[in-house]
């Protein structure tokens, strides 16, 4: 595992609504390997902290989060997935549809790009979500 | 003791002592147990001296010794198996029966003990971070805990059991089975055997993602807040059938005490601002809430005054109070959920 600086950046537009931009920066670790990639990082939110497991592999990307919120999607394109959006002591039944995935290349680490989305309690918006992490 | 320390003992057949299985996958449990029966008992006629099993949450030690002692009929060894002991209260004089049970074993090298716990026995932790009441029975006996298995481990056993049925199966279809169908060892193997009864009836020899879709059955797993999620949306009657799930995963009803408190205390909360003239879109902010869970709560406080949210909160205090008290908390919650549903309008 190499330790990484982890950052990811969503732009996320409401159907009626303004683009809001939401960024945030954290240490993290990244595991490389011929079949896969494995990045692990822990962010502090509302109400705690959670611990973020994003795995790409064959083209798909897998964002498993745990603690304070919790959710596993795993990002497709072209594919709509029901996720339960677990945040003690309600759990939120949300869908997502993966428009675009892609693994991006970076000089020294890797990155992530979605474009989806997800409908929660009849809402929908549309995120593009961008995560970079960078050796440190 | 590793699960893979297990697996190479059974291939050595070197199996002795005595073993605890806890965890949350019983398949493995089951699977392993089964190994080591077919290891140790090789002539059923004998199963009633070579086999005693018991089942309690009380471990009767004298009965153990009595069947460790008794030298096994026409067969090189005897198994003796104890499923269902509550481990997590153990006293320091259990665990000295315990100790009294192993050195037992140890003069009777013919009895192999396998004790079986289930997760309300005790909590073992993860192979990681064990439990307290996990490592110090490691320190006395050969315990393993079989963990819930990771996606690579699942897709890997779905594979194994594809290819031994003559079968392949396409990048990506048993991630997909294992995301339609949860990780739960049992269902897998179910829905497996669905899908190679289809694969032949079809002659196919490759089982692919549409072919999951359309046979495996989708499984909600492990709804832990659906109690609290249909009392926030005042849905009475889903709440009743929710709590009925939770108890029949002998889910603990102090937990779900703890859970209705939580949530009744968090409306309590959203409720008086909104009554001081918070906005809607104010109330995460002002309680560093996400804002999601915010806007279900505002949602369900428009549906009713403060004081009667405050009543729901004293009455969760009550049952605090009378299940700390000895009274049946699961009683309490269904009591509860008809006062709630009974209070639910302005």
């Amino acid at each position: 595992m190499e330790r990484v600086q982890v950052r990811r950046v969503s732009v996320i537009t409401p159907d009626a609504g303004e683009p809001e931009t939401v960024a945030g920066e954290w240490e993290g670790a990244l595991r490389t390997t011929p079949a896969e990639l494995l990045l692990t990082f822990t962010e502090p939110v509302e109400g705690g902290k959670v611990f973020n497991r994003v795995i790409w592999r064959d083209g798909i990307l897998t964002v498993d989060r745990r603690g304070a919120v919790s959710s596993r999607i795993v990002f497709r394109t072209g594919e709509t997935v029901g996720v339960d959006l677990t945040i003690p002591p309600l759990s939120i039944p949300m869908t997502v549809t993966t428009e675009e995935v892609l693994l991006l290349p970076t000089p020294n680490g890797v990155g992530f790009r979605v474009l989806f989305s997800s409908v929660i309690s009849g809402e929908r918006r549309r995120t593009e979500m961008t995560v970079v992490a960078t050796p440190v | 003791m590793l699960q893979s320390e297990l697996k190479t003992q059974l291939k050595a057949k070197k199996i002795g002592g005595v073993y605890l299985f806890c965890g949350e996958e019983d398949y493995l449990k089951r699977y392993y147990l089964g190994q080591i029966r077919n290891l140790i008992l090789t002539d059923p006629v004998f199963d009633a001296f070579n086999h005693p099993v018991f089942h309690g949450e009380q471990i009767d030690f004298a009965a153990l010794a009595d069947a460790i002692t008794a030298p096994p009929m026409m067969a090189d060894g005897k198994l003796i198996e104890w499923s269902g002991a509550i481990f997590e209260d153990m006293k320091d004089a259990d665990f000295a029966a315990l100790e009294a049970v192993v050195r037992t074993v140890g003069e009777n090298p013919a009895s192999v003990v396998v004790f079986v716990v289930g997760t309300e026995g005790m909590d073992a932790g993860s192979v990681k971070r064990p439990s307290t009441v996990f490592k110090r029975l490691a320190g006395i006996v050969q315990a393993v805990n079989f963990e819930t298995s990771t996606d690579d481990r699942l897709a890997a056993w779905l594979n194994a059991h594809i290819v031994h049925e003559g079968l392949d199966a396409e990048a990506g279809a048993l991630r997909a089975m294992i995301d339609r169908c949860g990780h739960s060892m049992d269902v897998l193997a179910s829905e497996t055997e669905k899908i190679v009864c289809y694969a032949r009836a079809h002659g196919m020899r490759t089982v692919t993602r549409e072919t999951v879709e359309l046979v495996c059955s989708p499984t909600a797993e492990d709804d832990a807040f659906g109690l609290t999620n249909a009392v926030l949306a005042g849905d009475t009657p889903g709440a009743y059938r929710k709590l009925s799930d939770l108890v029949r995963r002998r889910v603990d009803p102090m937990v779900v005490l703890g859970q209705v408190s939580r949530l009744i205390s968090d409306l309590v909360s959203v409720s008086c601002l909104l009554e001081e003239g918070t906005p809607p879109t104010g109330v995460a902010a002002a309680l560093g809430m996400n804002e999601y869970k915010a806007k279900l709560y505002v949602q369900s406080a428009g549906k009713r005054r403060p004081e009667q949210f405050r009543a729901l909160l004293a009455q969760c205090r009550e049952m605090d109070l009378a299940s700390k008290r000895g009274a049946d908390p699961l009683i309490q919650i269904e009591r509860f959920l008809a006062t709630a549903s009974a209070d639910g309008g302005r």
